[in-house]
Formats: structure tokens, C-alpha cells, sequence
């Protein structure tokens, strides 16, 4: 059994990156394309020395089935996106 | 029984004897100051050391690794001081070959003359008259020598267990110490109670020959310093004036030594790397280069944390490959090889052959782990591409940028490390992508590093993208055979 070292994101938590790619106006840096699937999160204030905590690297996969690079992220707060309700 | 007394070559190796032992003591300061922690666990677990010699007080909420823990000791006390690891491993190499080389001349010429019989206890009456002696020194009086013999018991029995006790302990606790030799033969160094054990032993027989240092000369002075000093400059106890300005002079030539070989090694560090290297490499290559790890710990051994070296890429590339799970992973093989070829990470986790190893990882620093290493067979991927042959190295390139990623090692530029093709043939040479059942943490390597278990651990590059094989490696970086041996002047070969 693989255990990643990201953290699973439910439905909800998925939406509220959506709302934040969609605030800042995120795009695909190779197709330019705003519309992307939500995958995983990876905490990245304990592991990488330039990062600050509560950092997070949201896993993106680009939807425009022509992107050369669908693979993308963005680099979120945990207050932005990652709280239980 | 000969007439015992002070030969020339018993005068001659005594001081060669003391010029390498000094040069021992410092350089194993500097090497003790890169991690200044010892312990009784081959886990090395945070906190769990019983002797520290660091004020360092690492952070709970950030990931360290173990070049922060790193003293800066003064040259006063190391050989070269000043967070010299490489360099101060250079001199403890040459020091320990010529003091060992020294010992065996000494213990040779000591029985094809007879004058083993100074150190031979001939009488079980020899042990409480050596109590008898130090109860004579503490009321401060001479005690007088034995019968026919230089020494008196407690001398004898000194000397004799310093010669032959403690010096070979020191060897053996050192060889304790090598990856090559726990690796070809684990049963030595459980011998010894594990890897930190012995160089926790290694530090206390340290601590024994500086007592034994300062006892014996103050007993030079106390029985009179011009007529012992004699002996072991003209052989008997004769000019007492002229041995005692010898011997000052002798031990101010002493200081200058190591004054001017420190100044020396800080000013040219590559020079000194290369000088030393050569009469080091060679030793080590005849010694340790052919051994293969045979290591198999059980899962009760397996540490539960293990330490971490060298920290993960910051580039947005490896953290957005990280938060996809290394989807977007791609090892290149090539340079001088028939096949070139690329991995996924998914084909490398699906190849015929899965490999896994319980082994001891031994850092350059001193401080060990035990874990469990599971991947591909490094002689698989080089069957697959086919070597040319003239194919003699591989260079690991790894996606650390050492200036970028490593604040605490001096130098910039892409980590790499070089490795003789025949280490690729060890049946425990792998490149692993998972670690203690799961997969290879980011910390550890993620997604892939090497395992090469007869080396110390900065040989073992993590977070590899491209493997080349080459025929010559003086053209990369500063031609060393790899970032540390470039940057802090480690030696490329490293089974001890």
C-alpha cells in the first residue's frame, strides 16, 4: 500500500481551491486554460527550508485535454482552503 | 633475558609514535565536531546520546538535517578546525597508517630483540607491587624499578596495557567504524555492541591515551625530567641538561608541526585533499574497495526515526512533481551506454526484479540508522543500457541545488556524486524507491536514491534524476568525483 506523504482533500476543500485559482486568476502556464481538476495537497512549511508554515502545494491537473504539461500546483495557506467545518 | 635498556629504535619510533598520535587526537576532534553527539543506540535517536559537545539546540518545527548540527571547533583542538570534516578525515587516515605502521615496526623489532620482556609480568607479585607503587607516588616518593628490569610493576603493566590492549582497541573500534567492513561482516561490529558503541569506545580509548599522555609526562617530570628525557634521547641517563633543551626543543618543533600543517591544510584545502588523498585512497582501495555487503537486520532492528542529511529541492518543479505523487517522474540513463533509456517512477515500481534490504546506514558524521530499503538492482538498469568499455564511473545527478537547498555546506551548483562501475555490480547496490514499507519520504530522497551500503551515506545521492555513465570525471564540477569531494574535499572513495 502506497502512503503518500499529501494530504487527501474532500469535496469541499477541492471547491475552495476552485474559488481561490478562480480569485487570483491562476492559469496553466502551458495552455493558459483556468479550468482544472483538484487532487491532493502537499504541507510544505516543515519540509522545504524557503517555505513558510502552514504553506501548501495543491496538486492541479490541468482539464484542456490538449495541454502539453497538464501536471501544475498552486501554492496555497492552510487558512485559504484546508478547515473542517 | 637481554639487558634491557633503551635502543635506538625504541628512541626513534617513540617519537614518531607521538608525532602521529597528536596529529590522531586532533583530527578525531574534528571528525567527533561534525557530530558532536555520542550514544549507545544504533538509531542515534534525537536526545538519546549520552555525551554531547554542542550548546546546538535544533528546531522542533522545521526539518534540520544533521550538517546543522555541526560544530565549528578552534584549530587548537582540531585538525584543521573550523568545520573541516573532509580535510580532517584526511589526517586521521595518514595519521592512523603511519601510527600503525609505526606500532608494527615497534611490536616487530620489540620480539626480534627480547625487549618484550620489559612489558611481560614474569610474577603474579607484580600486581600488588604496582599497587604498592601507586601507594608509594601518592605519598610522594620514588617507587623503585623491578629487578633487572627499566620500569618499575606499575610502569610495566602501564605501558604493557597501553602497547597491547589499548592501542589495538583503538584500531579495532576504528575498523568498527567502517560501512565496508559492518557491511562485509555485521557479526564485528555487533561485536562490539553496534556501530555507536564502537565509536563511543573509540572516544573513551581516546580519553584513556590523554590521561596516559599527561600521567606519563608528569611522571617525567616527577622522577626527574633532564634524566628521562635522556634515555629516550641518548639511550641512557647521561647530558640530562642537553635532553632536557632537546626535548623542549623537540616538543616546540612539535607545536610548529601542527601549526604550520593546519595553516597549510586551511590555505590550500585542494592540495591538501590530493596529497593526502593519494596515500589514503590507495590504502582504501586495497583494503576495503572488494568487500560486498552482506547485511540482513531484522525488522526489530529498524529504526524508528531515521536522521536525516541533506534537504529536499525547493524548486517549484520538484514540489509540484511531490504533490502529484512523482507522476511526472523521469529517470534518464545515458552518457557512454549503447541503450540510452528513461524510468517512470511506475515502471521502476513494476520492474521484474523488487529488491529489498535490512541494512546499517553509516553517515560521514558518525551517527548511524538501521532501515529498510526496497528498489531496483542497480545492475539491472546497467545490464539494460549496456556500458560501453570504457565505461569505469557513474555519476548520480541529483535535483538538489546545494547553494539553492543547503544553506549549512559552502558552494553552489547541482549535486552529483561519482561511483566506480564495479559498485554497481553489488548485490546490494540499489535504487530505491521506497523505505521501511512505504514510499521513500521527500526527506529521505523521494522519489528515488541510491543505496550503497559499503560506502558512507553522502555517496548514496537522493532525489536522482539522471544517471550517466562516463569514462572520466575530472571534467565535472571541480573533477573530484563529486559535490562534497568538490566543495568540502571529502574523499570519493569512502568505505571507512
Amino acid at each position: 500500500m502506497i502512503i503518500s506523504e499529501n494530504t487527501r482533500l474532500t469535496e469541499r476543500q477541492k471547491s475552495r481551491v476552485l474559488a481561490s485559482i478562480e480569485d487570483r486568476g491562476f492559469t496553466c502556464e502551458s495552455c493558459h486554460s483556468g479550468d482544472f481538476r483538484v487532487s491532493e495537497a502537499l504541507h510544505m512549511g516543515f519540509l522545504f527550508l524557503d517555505e513558510e508554515h502552514g504553506t501548501y502545494m495543491v496538486a492541479l491537473t490541468c482539464k484542456n485535454p490538449d495541454c502539453a504539461t497538464p501536471r501544475t500546483g498552486i501554492r496555497l495557506r492552510h487558512s485559504e482552503f484546508l478547515w473542517d467545518e | 633475558m637481554p639487558e634491557l635498556d633503551f635502543p635506538a629504535w625504541i628512541r626513534i619510533t617513540h617519537v614518531v609514535n607521538i608525532i602521529f598520535i597528536s596529529f590522531l587526537v586532533r583530527s578525531g576532534m574534528e571528525i567527533l565536531g561534525t557530530h558532536p553527539k555520542l550514544y549507545w543506540n544504533d538509531d542515534s535517536k534525537p536526545g538519546s546520546e549520552w555525551a554531547r559537545f554542542t550548546r546546538k539546540v535544533m528546531p522542533r518545527d522545521k526539518l534540520y538535517d544533521t550538517l546543522d548540527e555541526e560544530e565549528d571547533y578552534s584549530s587548537i583542538v582540531a585538525m584543521p578546525g573550523h568545520k573541516q570534516l573532509g580535510l580532517g578525515r584526511h589526517w586521521h587516515f595518514v595519521s592512523v597508517l603511519g601510527w600503525i605502521l609505526c606500532g608494527l615496526a615497534y611490536v616487530i623489532l620489540l620480539f626480534a630483540t627480547g625487549e618484550w620482556h620489559r612489558f611481560w609480568p614474569y610474577s603474579w607479585a607484580i600486581f600488588p607491587q604496582a599497587f604498592k607503587d601507586i601507594v608509594t607516588y601518592l605519598s610522594f616518593d620514588l617507587p623503585p624499578t623491578l629487578p633487572g628490569q627499566p620500569y618499575n610493576a606499575l610502569q610495566m603493566l602501564t605501558y604493557g596495557a597501553v602497547i597491547f590492549i589499548l592501542a589495538p582497541f583503538q584500531i579495532l573500534t576504528g575498523a568498527a567504524q567502517s560501512p565496508a567492513i559492518e557491511a562485509r561482516f555485521p557479526w564485528y561490529v555487533r561485536m562490539f555492541g553496534g556501530r555507536q558503541w564502537a565509536r563511543s569506545l573509540h572516544f573513551l580509548a581516546l580519553l584513556a591515551f590523554l590521561v596516559f599522555i599527561v600521567v606519563h609526562v608528569f611522571m617525567v617530570v616527577v622522577h626527574g625530567f633532564g634524566k628521562e628525557t635522556a634515555k629516550m634521547i641518548f639511550g641512557a641517563e647521561v647530558y640530562p641538561m642537553a635532553a632536557a633543551i632537546i626535548t623542549v626543543s623537540a616538543i616546540v618543533g612539535l607545536v610548529v608541526l601542527h601549526w604550520v600543517a593546519t595553516r597549510y591544510t586551511l590555505a590550500y584545502p585542494r592540495s591538501t585533499q590530493r596529497a593526502l588523498g593519494k596515500v589514503t585512497n590507495n590504502a582504501r582501495r586495497l583494503l576495503l574497495h572488494r568487500l560486498r555487503s552482506r547485511q540482513d537486520y531484522s525488522r526489530a532492528d529498524l529504526t524508528p526515526e531515521h536522521r536525516v542529511n541533506g534537504k529536499p529541492p525547493t524548486s517549484d518543479e520538484y514540489k509540484i512533481m511531490a504533490a502529484h505523487n512523482f507522476a511526472d517522474y523521469k529517470l534518464e540513463v545515458g552518457g557512454l551506454v549503447e541503450r540510452p533509456m528513461t524510468f517512470t517512477l511506475e515502471e521502476l515500481r513494476t520492474f521484474p526484479t523488487r529488491q529489498t534490504q535490512r541494512v546499517l546506514h553509516n553517515c560521514v558524521q558518525g551517527w548511524t540508522s538501521i532501515g529498510e530499503w526496497t528498489g531496483v538492482p542497480l545492475r539491472q538498469i546497467v545490464e539494460l543500457v549496456k556500458p560501453r568499455p570504457e565505461v569505469r564511473y557513474i555519476c548520480f545527478w541529483t535535483m538538489q541545488d546545494s547553494g539553492r537547498d543547503e544553506p549549512s555546506a559552502p558552494g553552489g551548483g547541482q549535486f552529483y556524486e561519482v561511483v566506480d562501475l564495479h559498485l554497481a555490480y553489488q548485490e546490494q547496490t540499489l535504487l530505491a524507491y521506497d523505505m521501511n514499507g512505504g514510499p521513500l519520504p521527500i526527506k529521505h530522497g523521494a522519489p528515488l536514491r541510491l543505496r550503497l551500503e559499503t560506502q558512507v551515506g553522502f555517496k548514496m545521492a537522493k532525489w536522482i534524476e539522471r544517471i550517466e555513465f562516463l569514462n572520466d570525471y575530472s571534467h565535472i564540477g571541480e573533477g573530484m568525483g563529486g559535490w562534497r569531494e568538490d566543495h568540502v574535499y571529502y574523499d570519493k572513495d569512502v568505505g571507512i
